[in-house]
């Protein structure tokens, strides 16, 4: 019984960085993350948030983490800050940012980190600014907190960061207030903040979410654009699965706190491996040619504060054999292709 | 012209300008769409392209500056919409709202949420019947009986979304205006929710006026697409034909900025869209952001013309 | 694969499903009490405060019938200090100050319930049309509230007592006049702020009347925050009522009343009678106190979504 070969429409041009060669890309792993783990304590008990994740991104190359909400993108993307807080218990065997060990790196090192080498951009980017404060000035305060300049100098620089992601009538839009800019330049204005810094490593978690296709459209270019100048590494945190597939060089599918797959654009589009992974792919629209193609998800996720079985996604899979109620393992399929299953179905006669 | 042929939903000329401190707002501009009984009509287009100020129209909830509404045949447009509670019309069209956690009174159970507009409208009288017809139509969508009882906040997104289909539908109206219904959802809950939706559809036989920001979801659950910008329906035709052979310049832009879309090459749109304020009726809309743009686009605004069979374009040099 | 139409309860639905399994087989009465009991254990202060509430209650209802003594009979022991007879000691004409305060109770609490109910229901009346129907509605309402802001409100309730006379009835419709802007203003801004929700739109769609929808659609929405409010207002009510009667313009005596009390006692501050005045004031702080901390527990209890 072989998985049936899920489809999303071959796209044009996904924005992978070809200027980079690939080995050199491979030997950098700008962000490298193993075996990391996340509870909350919390009033209703503990929340396994995040179970033994694993995930690497290197340099130039785009990641997407895909899965449903409360798969846990968010909470790994937070804790590779350190922005999770003391409600957080985190423990990894490994944990690099941009070469800085996050396991063994004091407070102050990890916070001049953040905003310079690796970037953040939200999803509502209005409520990310603040909301008294023209854009500009906000600009220039991200400015001259990483390079040092006079104020006339850094009023040009925002002007012109304002003018690098397409915002029209850059000086005039300087004095304007985020209440004043739609959606979309409000978060063109914070990709401008985040890039202000020349970061190595952007984390984007939803950015687009919200915006309308072709406003998505343009704000995803930007960060292409940015990604190929300057060999930056991409995070991308995504609900949507096509959107990612166009932007992306690799992925991280994610259930339930556990990364179940990685593999590559390609691979996800022809022949994913974990069932979880097929089946997000048979509920995206995209895919589907009819509606009769389109298939939900059985089951639910399963409840974070409860005693989890190893593998959390077998009590909605339809392949599930006893086997899988053994530890789940991580087999590595390929150089590039890791899934976190029994894949009972490969012994069925 | 026989009953079958009525359609189930038809707007004509249809208006809807606001006065602003700097001019009028045309919101809603010479608005023409026709839905036959039992088809369902996509509504697409970007914010501030005036499809929620359009089913405020339809749905009489506001009131238009011009036009007529007709549902099967009957003008409902020349009704104030402070009055409309009270017509028997009221009943027959109804809204299913985008985001479910707003559109569902956190005070009412979620029986009462349903029940609500049947006792107001319906003929049903007494607690026995009214609550039969509640739980027929929980059972219609798939909402478990037990959860009547709860309140808002103790649903999921998907059972709040199944509740204001419910709401929608408990009184049988002949068409319904879906506003951007899944688009608060999980992926895998939309997947339920659009099946859900095409089998009501089809076993009640009702007509929809599908409005989403989502081309692919309209593509799979619409027979139609109407494309609109700044106010203007610009492109009309079957989602067949609008997939294959996009005749508008805007919506060619639209098609091309889907991830994984039916067209390849990105068409950036470059420059400010046209303000809605007092705009220029001789210039079309799109004139300033449109790829293509002539003299002509500037000194006569474009109507829909049919361009091929089933498919109409406002523009003067469409995309054939 | 068979499409999913009707699953099973809630299956292939979201996630959160799984997160109210503890609260989801609660009526809203069972969700009242849990939540209660809830913010009693882990707020000390709230407890406290609703015991306190719960003994002024009692002290209200039951006044003459649990006061020691007959609160108006005077006697030729004055000015003693507590003593195991006299708890609280008695004042200048001999009268037992316990019994006093307990039956005060009665007086202050009447005045400041009566006040703050009929403030709020032509508050919250008045607020809700503004706020929903705007227009003229919400203008004259506007002005009038601006009328009334414009007075220094104690001195606004002096005037009007002066005016009409010291009776109990005055001071009550006195401290109404001068709380109705609070709560106009609160009901406008809670009813303008879920005048476009979509249950309110679902409500017109549903063939509800105007008035109809402010009744039962949105007005029990905004109900939570406001008894909030009406209990924080109905400490300042009570502060009212005895500031009034301290000055002069109030309850007149014998009546027990704190403020008089109070105003009483104040004679002797200096010469060292100090149980005269303190223990009508200490009633006065514990009873605003309470209904302070009571407004922030009643807040949790009433709409514990809003806890974080």
């Amino acid at each position: 019984m072989t998985l049936p070969a899920a489809s999303l429409p071959v796209s044009h041009a996904s924005h992978q960085n070809p200027t980079v060669e690939p080995a050199r890309a491979e030997k950098v792993a700008l962000v490298d993350v193993e075996d990391l783990s996340v509870s909350f304590r919390t009033r209703d008990g503990t929340v396994a948030a995040l179970d033994r994740v694993s995930f690497s991104v290197a340099r130039g190359r785009t990641l997407g983490m895909v899965g449903e909400s409360g798969s846990g993108k968010s909470v790994s993307a937070y804790a590779l800050m350190h922005l999770l807080g003391d409600a957080a218990e985190v423990s990894a065997t490994k944990m690099t940012l941009a070469g800085l060990d996050l396991l063994t790196a004091r407070p102050d090192a990890i916070q001049a980190l953040r905003g310079k080498t690796v970037s953040m951009i939200f999803q509502n980017a209005r409520m990310a600014l603040n909301p008294i404060r023209p854009i500009g000035l906000q600009l220039m305060d991200v400015l001259r907190r990483h390079r040092a300049m006079i104020k006339a100098d850094a009023r040009e620089a925002a002007i012109n960061a304002l003018a690098e992601v397409r915002i029209p009538d850059p000086k005039r839009r300087f004095d304007a207030y985020p209440f004043e800019l739609s959606g979309g330049m409000c978060q063109r204005v914070m990709i401008a903040l985040a890039f202000a810094s020349d970061p190595e490593v952007l984390i984007a978690d939803e950015p687009t979410t919200g915006l309308d296709v072709t406003t998505q459209a343009t704000i995803m270019d930007l960060i292409a654009e940015k990604a190929a100048k300057r060999a930056m590494s991409t995070i991308l945190i995504t609900h949507d699965l096509a959107l990612a597939a166009d932007h992306c060089d690799d992925f991280a599918v994610m259930h339930a706190g556990h990364v179940v797959e990685r593999c590559t654009t390609a691979t996800i589009k022809s022949a994913p491996v974990h069932p979880y992974t097929s089946l997000l792919v048979r509920a995206t629209p995209t895919a589907a040619s009819s509606l009769a193609e389109l298939s939900s998800i059985p089951g639910n996720l399963p409840d974070l504060r409860s005693a989890l079985p190893s593998c959390r996604f077998a009590h909605r899979c339809t392949f599930r054999q006893p086997v899988c109620d053994t530890p789940l393992p991580r087999v590595t399929l390929s150089d590039r292709h890791i899934v976190a299953c029994h894949m009972p179905w490969k012994d069925a006669p | 012209m026989t009953v079958e042929q009525v359609p189930a939903l038809s707007v004509e000329g249809l208006g809807k300008r606001y006065p602003t401190a700097g001019g009028m707002l045309h919101a809603v501009d010479d608005v023409a769409l026709s839905i036959a009984r039992g088809r369902s009509m996509g509504l697409v287009g970007e914010s501030g392209c005036g499809k929620s100020t359009l089913v405020r129209l339809v749905s009489r909830l506001i009131d238009p500056s011009e036009g007529s509404i007709t549902l099967s045949g009957a003008e409902i447009g020349d009704v104030p919409a402070r009055r409309f509670g009270t017509r028997p019309e009221r009943a027959r069209i109804q809204v299913v709202f985008q985001d479910p956690s707003d559109s569902l009174n956190p005070q009412f159970r979620v029986f009462d949420s349903i029940a609500d507009p049947l006792r107001r409208l319906g003929e049903l009288r007494g607690r026995a019947a009214i609550a039969e017809k509640v739980n027929a139509t929980a059972a219609n969508v798939g909402l478990p009986e037990e959860l009547l009882m709860r309140y808002p906040h103790q649903l999921s997104g998907g059972q709040k979304a199944r509740v204001g289909i419910a709401r929608a539908i408990v009184v049988d109206p002949e068409v319904l205006i879906l506003d951007e219904p899944t688009s608060a959802l999980d992926v895998s809950v939309q997947v339920v929710i659009l099946h859900l939706l095409a089998d009501l559809r089809q076993r009640l036989n009702m007509t929809y006026l599908f409005v989403s920001h989502d081309l692919n979801v309209v593509r799979l659950v619409c027979d139609d697409v109407a494309v609109m910008y700044l106010g203007r329906i610009v492109e009309i035709a079957s989602v067949a034909r609008i997939f294959e052979t996009p005749s508008h310049p805007y919506t060619r832009a639209l098609l091309s900025a889907i991830p994984g879309g039916p067209i390849a090459e990105r068409i950036r749109l470059q420059g400010e869209p046209r303000s809605p304020i007092d705009p220029d009726p001789n210039a079309c809309r799109f004139l300033g952001r449109c790829p293509k743009g002539a003299d002509l686009c500037g000194q006569k605004g474009p109507h829909l013309t049919e361009v091929a069979p089933g498919q109409r374009v406002a523009c003067h040099f469409p995309t054939i | 694969m068979t499409r999913d139409i009707t699953p099973l309860s809630g299956a292939a639905d979201a996630p959160e499903a799984t997160r109210k399994s503890s609260t989801t087989n609660r009526t809203a009465f069972g969700q009242f009490r849990a939540n209660l009991v809830h913010v009693l254990r882990t707020n000390l202060l709230t407890g406290f405060a609703a015991l306190i509430f719960v003994m002024l209650l009692l002290a209200a209802l039951l006044g003459p019938s649990i006061a020691p003594y007959d609160p108006l009979a005077t006697s030729s022991n004055t000015l003693s200090p507590p003593s195991w007879s006299h708890w609280f000691g008695t004042d200048h004409l001999g009268r037992d100050v316990l019994s006093r305060v307990i039956v005060a109770t009665r007086v202050d609490l009447g005045i400041a319930v009566s006040a703050v109910a009929i403030s709020f229901m032509i508050g919250l009346t008045l607020g809700s049309a503004a706020g929903y129907f705007g227009g003229w509605t919400d203008r004259l309402t506007g002005r009038f509230v601006d009328t009334i802001m414009a007075f220094p409100l104690f001195v606004l309730a002096m005037a009007i007592v002066a005016a009409l006379g010291n009776t109990i009835w005055n001071i009550v419709l006195a401290t109404a006049i001068i709380n109705l802007p609070f709560y106009i203003r609160f009901a406008r801004a809670e009813v303008n702020m879920r005048r476009d929700a979509g249950y309110v739109e679902a409500a017109r769609l549903g063939g509800n009347s105007a008035p109809r929808i402010l009744a039962v659609h949105i007005v029990p929405n905004i109900l939570p925050p406001m008894m909030v409010q009406v209990s924080l207002n109905l400490g300042w009510a009570i502060l009212n009522a005895a500031g009034l009667s301290f000055i002069g313009l109030g309850v007149r005596p014998p009546t027990p009343e704190w403020g008089i009390m109070v105003s009483e006692g104040a004679n002797y501050i200096f010469s060292g009678e100090w149980w005269v005045f303190f223990f009508p004031g200490a009633a006065l702080v514990l009873a605003v106190f309470c209904f302070n901390l009571l407004g922030d527990g009643l807040r949790d209890i009433l709409d514990p979504k809003g806890r974080t």
